[in-house]
């Protein structure tokens, strides 16, 4: 026999190959293999609950009924939109107020910054000033004294 | 008319010496520029010129006391040389003593309101006031 044999004649080829046959098959069984449900009682109650919640408070009664009746979450199924707009409500008028914040929080920046590269701005025109004066000084030294040399036995 | 001719001739050389003492200093060659100017008042005792030039030197090297004695003794020598005043109106600003400084820029100002020295003194005038505005 081939070198594929084990000493007690078994062939290791075929025996890997069945085994991967039956992985596979496992799994396409639990693909199959069908979610759990809820029972038809909690979902009839969780229709009526979310038809009299929407009568109060729409959106919200709609995610009640669905999280009763084995709705994948609060936030899932009939009332998924809704719940979500109602967040959104929360969310947007939360989201205003920190956009105003960082609004206020931005030009108090925005004028702290223009205040300095004012302040570096008129530093600089001083420096500039003070610079033309002293090169200034300078030639009018040089041309007080030549002056004086220039007069000199005249 | 020799001696005439040979008085300007002399005078041209001074001048020149004084220009080349000048150059020394600019290059911050002091040790020479001493010297020039130190001929100079030998060959010119009565003229406060060297002096004038000695005290500059005597800024650039920050010896200001020294400074200040060549120019008190140009302005012994000659008591109208606003330039004279001038330079001791700087001496005074870098001794940090305003108040000469002002009364010396109003002396050079009083014996000369025109020219170089007058648009010196104006200008030291705006520096002593931006000095006083910073103490």
């Amino acid at each position: 026999m081939s070198a594929a044999l084990n000493p007690n004649g078994v062939d290791i080829g075929q025996l890997n190959q069945e085994v991967s046959q039956l992985q596979l098959q496992q799994a396409q069984l639990q693909q199959l293999q069908v979610p759990h449900q809820p029972s038809m009682f909690r979902r009839i109650l969780g229709g009526v609950t979310g038809i009299a919640g929407n009568m109060f408070a729409p959106g919200l009664g709609g995610a009640l009924g669905s999280f009763i009746g084995g709705g994948s979450s609060l936030g899932g199924g009939l009332g998924n939109s809704a719940l979500s707009t109602l967040f959104q409500t929360n969310n947007t008028s939360q989201f205003s107020a920190q956009l105003a914040a960082a609004q206020a929080a931005g030009n108090a920046a925005n004028l702290a910054a223009d205040e300095q590269l004012l302040a570096v701005a008129k530093q600089g025109n001083e420096d500039e000033e003070q610079v033309e004066l002293a090169s200034n000084l300078e030639k009018l030294r040089h041309s007080t004294l030549m002056s004086v040399i220039q007069n000199i036995g005249s | 008319m020799m001696k005439h001719k040979e008085a300007w001739t002399q005078g041209k050389e001074i001048r020149l010496m004084l220009e080349a003492g000048c150059v020394y200093r600019y290059a911050g060659k002091f040790r020479e520029a001493r010297e020039i100017f130190h001929g100079v008042r030998v060959l010119l005792p009565a003229q406060e010129v060297a002096d004038l030039a000695l005290a500059e030197v005597c800024m650039e090297e920050k010896k200001l006391d020294e400074a200040e004695a060549h120019c008190k003794r140009a302005l012994q020598l000659n008591r109208a040389s606003a330039a004279a005043y001038t330079t001791l109106a700087e001496i005074q600003l870098l001794q940090k003593n305003m108040t000469g400084a002002r009364q010396s820029l109003k002396k050079a100002i009083e014996i000369s309101p025109n020219g170089p020295v007058a648009m010196q003194v104006k200008n030291l005038m705006v520096f002593t006031s931006m000095l006083e505005a910073r103490s």
